[in-house]
């Protein structure tokens, strides 16, 4: 084989979890090569985390104007093009993708648009639309990420129905919005649409919605996203959709069919790992329903092969999965100072309006590890930069370990909790105690206040409740 | 001026003690030659005994208080017209005397009610020492420097006052070499596995006494840095027999109140043995030399409820059989009481352990170093044996020797064995 196609490692996806860890090999003197059959920066960058978080800062500040009268700022003449809106959006991402083209060209990395093959543990088909190119791999990382799933009702039919890159760019307002699935993606197209004026329903089969979350996150949650005229139909099993002239939602609930009509019906529960076409009957990777089995530092059953990101399985996360890459690459570079982490604490954000963002435990399973726990909860109605944004609605839950003041987990709901969870990341990750955050001096004002309070409330030492 | 009761060291070997007891109390008057104190040491229990007049007027260790090393201030004596105040200055005074420091009984616990108390551990100001190149992360000791700082998670530091870890054993896997909480998770499942069984057993943490520490540590240093080789042999006992018999049966006669037991002809036999092989009448020094002994002292294995005792028989070669018995008994009955003084104990070249009272037939011994050997008695039970070409059932015991080969060759142990068998068959021989 030329040489010049011979690498020390090839990555598979240039998603979140492959550019970083293709850049952190690279870093570490290796050759590296990344397979791309689409976008740089996968899904996150171009159909996930980047481009949905700028159409809700654009249904954010809409939201805003249109209760500009309680700020005492008078606009009457408030109104949106969706098409701009969506032009920002992609515009964001396509910064982003270019940025990474940047990042890879920095750091001496070749980049091959198409399919990846494996062929052999060692031994990688790239084809595309020019000519099939055979490479070498000492080691190859997996990191092809995930696509959403569908229920099997609407197999041969996916078209009729929205998955979210058509959620993503809408050419037309729906004036009535389906969404299946309450988790994370659910409510936030949840709630940008119903920020835009939509009339959103939420269907969720379990008792509440976004159910990973903390009990008391999803009740409050459901309250507020409730208040602004979200509707939730809770334990309700989606047996059928239907396309008419409209689209036809058919659903089980207590045992009674009930029908409803819906312009779009965006399906949003959950994806499965993109193992298809990957070659891994090839190798020894084992694969269980669409994931890749994988053990410490993205090891699988193949030598030689890594697996990171959705593809190796939940939560599936950005920052997970870059984790998961520079870890990845440090083992199996021996880079010596490399930490070893077992069980790594991974936080978790919801953007819609309001904000929801946790870490760790929730109450129940802390309960369920019959922890002895001490739970602590500060209302942003207490908390004077929360009033002073004029959205006090929401609160910072905290649960410690009665034993030892071990943090055990954080949940929080209301303005901006997702650029306060990583205190808490920070806080877990340094193994503080209760005694470390309520000797810690908070800003004031500020909302991280709430954290301290809720802290002290834990222990009732609350100030200021 | 007061008298200061220190921690007294009761064999050169012992270099810390347990107070088991304080016989007096504070404020209790103290002639010379009384009791006042029992302190557990490495092989026994031992009284203190006061030497000067006065009033026992502060203790400093209390009961229980484990390894005060020898010298330590115990405890003070104050002499007539002393008070308190002299005494409380005499134990500043004093001020390499770290009062108490070792000894914190009561165990910090974290709850609610506490948790504004400061339980830090001492922990010193840090120099300015940001040495941000070093990047020693994994599996080093935590950096401790000059100031004794350990570095440890505020979390992990908790869990080790809560659990009574001593952190200062601990290497941590954290950046630098800090300790976090997953490393004393291992420590705890060492715990916890050394003692479980089962899952739902009963699991009961023994302390170890000072005894059973030594016996660990220096069984443990033997078995590893000797190298044993073993031999065994076995010997009828058909005339030790008969002759022991007439033997006792005389001493019965003559109203004697003791009798001579099989053991005490073994202890004479090895005796009389190693002054025939004198090199291996030997022990080995640490700096690989070899001390050879004129006088044969044997240690003699006895097990008591505190662990395993070996009194000395001094020059067992020139004491004859009720002399032998006679010393074995009353050392067995001081070693059970935990009585032996140390120059009852310390010394010997070599050692016999006999469990043939037990039924056990044969075993081999650790050598009980620096000595060069042991020899392990097994049971006398009925064995077919071939006597004059006929097949006799006779009375048969084994024997298996232990050796330092650095001490001896095998051909030399075996010449050790070859006269031991010999005084066994002619019990005669050992009155020459």
């Amino acid at each position: 084989m030329d040489k010049s196609n011979i690498y020390d490692l090839v990555v598979i996806g240039s998603g979140p979890g492959g550019y970083v860890a293709a850049i952190r090999a690279s870093q570490l003197k290796q050759k590296v090569l990344v397979i791309e059959k689409n976008e740089l920066g996968g899904v996150c960058l171009n159909w996930g985390c980047i481009p949905t978080k700028a159409l809700l800062r654009s249904s954010e500040i809409f939201a805003y104007n249109a209760k500009a009268n309680e700020f005492g700022i008078k606009n009457n003449e408030l109104s949106f093009s969706l098409n701009n809106i969506v032009k920002r959006s992609r515009e964001v991402s396509l910064k982003l993708s270019q940025g990474i083209n940047y990042l890879f060209k920095k750091n001496s990395i070749k980049v091959v648009k198409g399919n990846a093959y494996i062929k052999d543990s060692n031994t990688i088909i790239i084809s595309n639309n020019k000519k099939d190119e055979l490479v070498e791999a000492r080691n190859i990382i997996i990191a092809t990420g995930a696509s959403p799933k569908l229920p099997s009702f609407l197999n041969g039919k996916e078209d009729i129905i929205w998955n979210y890159k058509n959620a993503m760019t809408p050419d037309k307002l729906p004036k009535r919005l389906g969404i299946i699935g309450s988790g994370a993606i659910g409510i936030e197209f949840a709630s940008f649409y119903n920020d835009l004026g939509s009339n959103v329903s939420v269907f969720e089969m379990k008792d509440r919605i976004c159910p990973n979350e903390d009990h008391d996150i999803s009740l409050t949650l459901e309250k507020m996203l409730s208040k602004k005229g979200i509707k939730f139909f809770k334990k309700s099993d989606v047996k059928n959709i239907i396309k008419k002239d409209n689209m036809q939602l058919i659903t089980t609930e207590n045992n009674d069919d009930i029908e409803y009509t819906f312009d779009k019906v965006l399906v949003a529960i959950g994806v499965e790992g993109n193992t298809d076409n990957l070659g891994l009957e090839n190798t020894k990777v084992k694969t269980k329903n669409k994931q890749i089995i994988t053990y410490k530092f993205g090891k699988t059953d193949e030598k030689n092969i890594y697996a990171i990101g959705d593809v190796a399985g939940i939560p599936w996360l950005a920052h997970k999965a870059s984790h998961e890459g520079i870890k990845c690459v440090e083992f199996l570079t021996n880079y010596k100072n490399s930490l070893e982490e077992e069980h790594p604490i991974i936080p978790s954000c919801i953007y819609s309006n309001p904000q929801v963002a946790s870490i760790g435990l929730t109450e129940e399973s802390a309960i369920e590890l019959n922890k002895n726990i001490k739970v602590g909860k500060f209302p942003l109605s207490a908390n004077g930069k929360a009033l002073a944004l004029g959205d006090s609605e929401g609160f910072v839950k905290t649960l410690y370990d009665g034993n030892t003041g071990e943090i055990l987990g954080a949940h929080m709901i209301g303005p901006e909790v997702t650029e306060l969870i990583n205190t808490f990341s920070l806080a877990m990750r340094l193994e503080a105690t209760e005694a470390d955050i309520m000797n810690t001096i908070f800003p004031h004002p500020t909302l991280s206040e709430a954290i301290h309070e809720s802290t002290l409330d834990a222990f009732n030492k609350a100030i200021h409740i | 001026m007061p008298v200061a009761l220190l921690m007294p060291a009761l064999s050169p070997t012992m270099t810390e003690g347990n107070i088991a007891k304080w016989i007096k109390k504070v404020g209790d008057k103290i002639i010379s030659g009384d009791i006042i104190a029992e302190v557990e040491t490495d092989k026994a229990t031992m009284e203190v005994e006061a030497v000067d007049e006065g009033k026992l007027a502060a203790i400093i260790f209390p009961e229980g208080s484990e390894n005060v090393p020898v010298n330590k201030l115990i405890g003070v004596i104050a002499q007539e017209g002393e008070t308190e105040k002299d005494v409380e200055q005499f134990i500043v005074n004093n001020s390499d005397i770290n009062i108490n420091s070792d000894v914190k009984s009561d165990k910090e616990t974290y709850s609610e009610d506490e948790k504004d108390v400061d339980i830090e551990v001492e922990e010193k100001k840090l120099d300015d020492k940001k040495d941000v190149k070093s990047f020693a992360f994994k599996n080093i000791k935590a950096e401790t420097l000059e100031e004794g700082r350990v570095f440890i998670s505020p979390l992990a530091k908790r869990i080790a006052q809560i659990k009574d870890i001593d952190i200062s054993d601990i290497v941590g896997t954290g950046p630098r070499g800090r300790i976090v909480k997953r490393d004393l998770e291992d420590v705890n499942k060492l715990r916890e596995d050394k003692f479980t069984f089962s899952a739902d057993n009963y699991q009961n943490v023994i302390k170890l006494s000072n005894v059973r520490k030594t016996i660990a540590n220096r069984l443990q240093e033997a078995k590893s840095t000797i190298p044993h080789f073993y031999l065994k042999g076995k010997v009828q006992l058909g005339s030790l027999v008969n002759e022991r018999m007439k033997l006792n049966d005389f001493l019965s006669k003559n109203n004697e109140k003791f009798k001579i037991s099989y053991n005490d002809y073994f202890i004479k036999a090895l005796a009389l043995s190693l002054k025939k092989v004198p090199s291996m009448n030997s022990i080995w020094n640490n700096d690989g030399s070899v001390t050879q002994f004129s006088h044969v002292d044997i240690s003699v294995a006895v097990a008591t409820d505190n662990g395993l005792f070996t009194p000395i028989i001094r020059k067992s070669c020139s004491k004859n059989l009720e002399t032998i018995s006679k010393e074995v008994k009353a050392y067995a009955a001081k070693a059970k009481e935990g009585k032996l003084l140390p120059e009852e104990y310390t010394g010997g070249a070599f050692s016999i352990s006999n469990l043939g009272m037990y039924g056990i037939e044969e075993f081999s011994a650790i050598i009980n170093p620096p000595q060069s050997g042991i020899i392990a008695i097994g049971d006398i039970v009925d064995d077919i044996a071939v006597v004059n070409s006929e097949i006799k059932i006779c009375k048969t015991m084994t024997y298996v020797l232990s050796v330092d080969h650095r001490i001896a060759d095998g051909t030399t142990a075996a010449k050790l064995l070859k006269y031991f068998k010999f005084y066994i068959n002619n019990p005669s021989a050992m009155l020459v």
